[in-house]
């Protein structure tokens, strides 16, 4: 069990992420910037950290989720609430009274609407300070012990009081030298978000969220400058903006749909231009309904939109492959972007049956997506598989009979586990060049991998069928035998995916998962991939040795020796020995970390290969060179086999290339980095004998290379991995093996 | 115009209109060329007798056989049977095509390792294996086939002395329906021998049982056998799983697969008789597969067929020394080639093929060899058409055998050429010389 003393590192992070969170960040020195502009009226501040602590300690001790705490998502509602609350006061007793009443009010608001709607698997934003704060402002006319606050009105004279003349005169100089309305209104509107009326707050989050997030600064002036755009192509005057606290729900609806919940790009963008003249109707129709009450709609119009749009979305039928909902968030929209980016590649989550080729050894594509002879129309997404000779023939003698083609008899395996639903075994095989029309597709067995999945086999051997339907069959297990039954003028087998369990359905889009593709030199792994007609395709075989050393299993220790040979510091300092235990989270995700340097890389492992999906932590680390290395392992055997992949290129990549990069990046990625790992020796058939593997990885700019790094890997009998990695002048060897040794 | 060939005028007895059972009397082809390289040209250069090897043959051949297992079976490798070919130039194409190596002495294994195939890719078989042979086979984590009990023993010993695991499989002998049963090798499967060698292996420490191993003979001409022989393992391989929750890795099924040469006394030729790979595929493929094995534990298939994959690439040219009568008026040939290196013409009726268009009459004869020794018969009958001394012979499947079971006696062993794919020749061993002979000897009295 884990011990529940109070940890000040747990309590320090809750608080910075309750103000980060306003942003849907977790950035600390974002956090830091929004404490200090709330304290710029001092009693708003003290009543926002009051609420903090309060909603967090509640949260605390009643036990509730201690990652959600940590990360400030029961604080943020109850710190909006403390310092609208206490902006609206003069600091006193009772209004301090009043906060942590609200506060408390508003915890409970936060759990009920995160019980709510995470069913509907939404978030609740602000709506719990929605709620909070009109019960408040509702309350506003009774409560009499308390004084309606002054400050905001007379903004030089509070200046003066924070930082004397010097800070007055500062003040005044971007007063005065900022004179644009468009500008102005865009600082005050940020600054609105956390209460305050005057520009410098405003600035002061802008830098914070360039600081933190690029695409997220971009998205804040997109938000503001169509909704901008559309008051003033409708007429609505906007300078009243400024006033009512309502620019932000622009700038937050911008920031929340285009790049957080969102995986952002271009769909997501031009949907934020499409919805924010949506945002403005909504805000000047509630404000002219709250306006009867005396308060104001402060955030409503932002938090109707987003939950609806989420909401909608959800509701797709069909997986979209744009406008994705954020897969994992890893709480900043260029991270969230880079991973996406690569693993929309490397995980297509549409496919959920890593189907294998249905034979045992090399068979060609003798006809396939589109084909030219009858892969048409509704049944256009189908293969035809042959065997050829090295010369292309796919037969031998003069190819009259049946036992003249390679192909006629051979085992026809299951591509997945499922249940047999259809089976015919009783049509006879076509003489050479005849077909049968009447039974079209001749003996076929169809398989039911999940609802919505099934495989047909078609044109099998008369009476070759080992299977009928109810039965359960396992991946690879033999179904029966290519034939020629059916419209086949020649031995061949013919397989589709289709969605329903008819002889005759038309043929599905999906591909196969994880085969080797035959080229001149070798093969090339490809995953979930179309094979091509023509191309030569096998099914890779697993290698016991590769399959084990990358079988992580939680609680599994690794024990790391890292030597550099460099001249460089920044490398020396990698040198030592370091323990990596092996951990599955709740996600059940698994990962190795570094506990001496908090580093942690992520894995997934589909049983034909071994992915690293994501690092976190110090990139100067033992861990990150060993993450990068073995970006991507395919588990099976075959010399000379390559495969290639992308590594997110914030991984790799710093400083203000991506810094630069981030801004446009959604619309267009001009840094890459490309990971390439082949296969020099795979041990053997048996699964003796070392395996030598050559990462390298190759940054990219503008498709130029800029820089690229050489791994040779070598994985021993007992999963021993070592690593020699080589860029520029510097040498870094990594010795991976298990503890227990 | 050429003027036509004479023919010396010969008197035998009419049969034309009269078919016998194999039809009407049928011209014999002529082999004028290998791999395009005229014969003559070959033997202009490189002497005669010459023996000629392809390697467009080999490569194809195995390619015919790895797609014929590969397309029926998971996981399949060929080991190449060393005593078969074991010239460097002909195990060096096996290795290129991904081949490991069956070895059946400490000489071969050498040979393996001087090729440069990794120790762990050699199949250690046959019953003479010294302790020294053993040493050199656990130090280089070799696949030691064990024979016998009193080799386990001198291995279980040696491996103990060298603390090193040795990876072991242990050959199975059993009945498979054919005659004569190979009971002489290996452990039988029947009398339980075998099981009771696998508990006592299962039991050694210092053995690590990895596979079964069995050899059923030598030129199988039915490809069912093989399915019996595989069954069998295959229940070995099962019961050895269920008592030692212990899966083997390999069931290897040793050679003997039938080249298309005819064996004498066969009735057919080889060539219409002999099963295919097709069908020795088909045979062991599905006898393991319907076997109780589940399909994610298949073993890795062995196969160590030697014959079958070199026969067809090798040739031996030869030249007509003399054509004579016997006492009873028989005719009679000397070429230049004899048994001394063509060791199969003991087993076969090797097909011997003139290099030039001949006349359609064709007369039984027999052909001698060239050394003054009563055996050195190379065709005792053969229906042969006329052929002048010097005219140039070649004699078809010679590449299994004897190059490696042939002797020096009387006379040199002449060239062996490689014909490469591109077409270009190598002479891969070069014709002995007298120092080649003298070069070994110690003469006390000189």
């Amino acid at each position: 069990m884990k011990n529940n003393t109070l940890n000040g590192k747990d309590i320090v992070d809750s608080v910075l992420n309750s103000y980060a969170q306003v942003f849907f960040s977790k950035s600390k020195l974002l956090a830091a910037f929004l404490i200090v502009i709330s304290f710029f009226d001092y009693g708003a501040g003290i009543g926002g950290l009051i609420s903090v602590f309060i909603a967090n300690t509640l949260a605390r001790f009643l036990g509730y989720n201690k990652y959600f705490l940590n990360s400030g998502l029961y604080g943020f509602n109850a710190l909006l609430v403390g310092l609208g609350v206490g902006l609206f006061y003069q600091p006193s007793v009772p209004l301090y009274i009043l906060i942590a009443v609200a506060a408390i009010l508003t915890f409970f608001l936060t759990v009920v609407f995160q019980g709510v709607l995470g069913k509907y698997g939404l978030p609740y934003l602000s709506v719990p300070f929605l709620l909070a704060i009109w019960v408040v402002a509702l309350s506003a006319g009774d409560l009499s012990a308390l004084n309606i606050s002054e400050r905001g009105i007379y903004t030089y004279n509070e200046l003066y009081a924070l930082g004397g003349q010097a800070f007055v005169n500062f003040y005044d100089f971007l007063e005065t030298h900022i004179r644009s309305s468009f500008i102005r209104i865009y600082f005050h509107s940020l600054g609105a978000i956390f209460f305050q009326t005057h520009l410098l707050a405003g600035i002061i989050i802008a830098i914070g969220l360039l600081i933190y997030s690029r695409i997220t600064f971009v998205l804040s002036i997109l938000g503001y400058s169509i909704a901008y755009l559309f008051y003033h192509l409708v007429g609505i005057e906007f300078n009243s903006l400024g006033y009512t606290f309502i620019g932000f729900n622009y700038i937050l609806t911008a920031i929340a749909l285009g790049g957080y919940y969102l995986v952002p790009g271009r769909v997501s963008y031009g949907w934020i231009i499409l919805l924010l003249p949506a945002v403005v109707l909504i805000t000047t129709s509630t404000q002219q309904i709250f306006l009867t009450f005396k308060i104001s709609p402060y955030s409503l119009p932002f938090n109707v939109i987003v939950l609806m749009f989420l909401y909608a979305l959800k509701l797709r039928e069909v997986r979209p492959k744009k406008l994705v909902e954020t897969p994992v968030q890893l709480g900043k929209p260029e991270k969230n972007l880079y991973l996406y980016s690569g693993n929309l590649k490397r995980f297509p989550s549409a496919y959920p049956v890593s189907a294998s080729l249905p034979f045992y050894g090399e068979w060609t594509i003798n006809q396939g997506h589109n084909g030219e002879h009858t892969h048409k129309g509704a049944w256009r997404h189908a293969w035809d598989f042959v065997i050829t000779d090295k010369n292309g023939a796919q037969f031998k003698g003069s190819g009259d009979f049946h036992e003249d083609y390679f192909c006629f008899g051979k085992a026809v395996l299951a591509p997945f586990d499922g249940t047999v639903v259809e089976a015919v075994n009783n049509v006879e095989d076509n003489t050479i060049g005849d077909i049968n029309t009447k039974a079209n597709w001749g003996n076929t067995v169809i398989i039911k991998h999940n609802d919505y999945l099934f495989a047909k086999l078609s044109h099998l051997k008369f009476h070759s069928v080992e299977v009928k339907p109810g039965d359960q069959v396992k991946k690879g297990q033999i179904i029966g035998r290519c034939g020629n039954s059916g419209r086949s003028p020649y031995p061949h087998l013919h397989f589709q995916f289709q969605t329903t369990p008819y002889i005759g359905s038309v043929t599905l889009d999906y591909p196969f998962g994880h085969y080797l593709l035959k080229e001149e030199n070798g093969f090339t792994q490809k995953n979930f991939d179309f094979p091509k007609n023509n191309q030569v395709v096998v099914n890779p075989s697993k290698n016991e040795i590769l399959s084990e050393t990358f079988h992580f299993i939680p609680g599994q220790r690794l024990k790391i020796d890292v030597e550099v040979d460099s001249k460089k510091q920044k490398w020396q300092k990698l040198a030592g020995n370091f323990e990596l235990e092996v951990e599955t989270d709740v996600f059940n995700t698994t990962y190795i970390q570094c506990p001496q340097n908090a580093a942690k890389a992520y894995l997934y492992n589909d049983e034909d290969l071994h992915y690293f999906t994501n690092f976190t932590g110090s990139k100067n680390t033992a861990l990150y060179w060993f993450f990068i290395s073995l970006f991507k392992v395919p588990l099976g055997f075959l010399p000379n086999s390559k495969i290639n992949d992308s590594i997110p290129l914030n991984m790799m990549f710093g400083g203000i290339l991506k810094f630069l990069q981030d801004f446009i990046a959604p619309v267009f990625l001009f840094l890459k980095v490309d990971y390439a790992l082949t296969m020099k020796e795979s041990g053997d058939i048996l699964s003796s004998g070392d395996i030598e593997m050559t990462a390298e990885i190759t940054k990219k700019i503008f498709g130029r290379e800029a820089g690229k790094i050489l791994a040779e890997i070598k994985i021993g009998q007992e999963g021993k991995i070592e690593i020699n990695i080589e860029f520029n002048e510097d040498k870094i060897k990594l010795i991976c093996q298990n503890e227990l040794d | 115009m050429e003027k036509l060939k004479y023919e010396k005028p010969l008197i035998s007895k009419i049969t034309a209109g009269m078919p016998n059972k194999f039809g009407l009397p049928s011209k014999i082809k002529t082999v004028s060329e290998i791999d395009g390289i005229p014969v003559s040209k070959l033997m202009e250069q490189y002497g005669s007798p010459v023996f000629v090897i392809s390697e467009k043959t080999i490569r194809e051949t195995y390619a015919e056989a790895k797609q014929a297992f590969e397309t029926r079976y998971p996981k399949v490798q060929f080991a190449w049977s060393y005593k078969t070919n074991y010239l460097d130039a002909v195990c060096s194409i096996f290795h290129d095509e991904g081949s490991w190596a069956e070895v059946v002495s400490g000489f071969e294994f050498e040979k393996a390792l001087s090729l440069g195939v990794n120790g762990s890719q050699i199949l250690f078989n046959g019953p003479e294996k010294s302790e020294e042979d053993l040493t050199l086979a656990i130090n280089h984590n070799a696949c030691i086939h064990i024979d016998h009990f009193d080799e386990l023993y001198l291995l279980i010993e040696t491996s103990r002395k060298l603390n090193k695991k040795a990876r072991v499989a242990i050959r199975v002998n059993m009945d498979t329906g054919i005659y004569p049963m190979w009971d002489r090798f290996g452990f039988n499967y029947e009398n339980g021998e075998a099981w009771n060698a696998i508990n006592r292996i299962m039991l050694a420490e210092s053995l690590d049982l990895i596979g079964l191993h069995t050899h059923i003979g030598t030129y199988i001409m039915s490809a069912s056998a093989y399915a019996v022989a595989a069954s069998k393992l295959a229940n070995l391989y099962m019961a050895t799983h269920r008592k030692f929750d212990h899966w083997l890795k390999y069931i290897d099924l040793g050679g003997g697969f039938a080249s298309k040469n005819t064996l004498k006394g066969a009735y057919m030729p080889g060539s219409e008789t002999c099963p295919s790979f097709d069908e020795y595929a088909e045979a062991i493929s599905n006898a393991l597969i319907s076997s109780e094995i589940p399909h994610e534990n298949l073993p890795v298939l062995f196969l160590e067929t030697g014959r079958a994959l070199i026969d067809d690439a090798g040739y031996l040219l030869t030249t007509v020394l003399a054509n004579k009568r016997s006492s009873i008026g028989r005719r009679l040939m000397v070429i230049d080639a004899g048994v001394n290196i063509l060791f199969t013409t003991f087993w076969y009726n090797l097909g011997v093929f003139p290099t030039k268009e001949t006349s359609d009459f064709l007369e039984e004869t027999t052909i001698y060899g060239p050394l003054c020794m009563n055996i050195d018969i190379i065709r005792d009958a053969i229906n042969f058409p006329s052929v002048k001394v010097g005219d140039q012979l070649v004699i078809e499947r010679v590449g299994a055998y004897n190059m490696t079971q042939w002797m020096q006696f009387i006379t040199f062993r002449p060239n062996i050429i490689l014909i490469d794919t591109e077409g270009k020749t190598h002479i891969i061993r070069n014709k002995e010389k007298l120092e080649t002979i003298t070069s070994f000897e110690m003469n006390p009295k000189k």
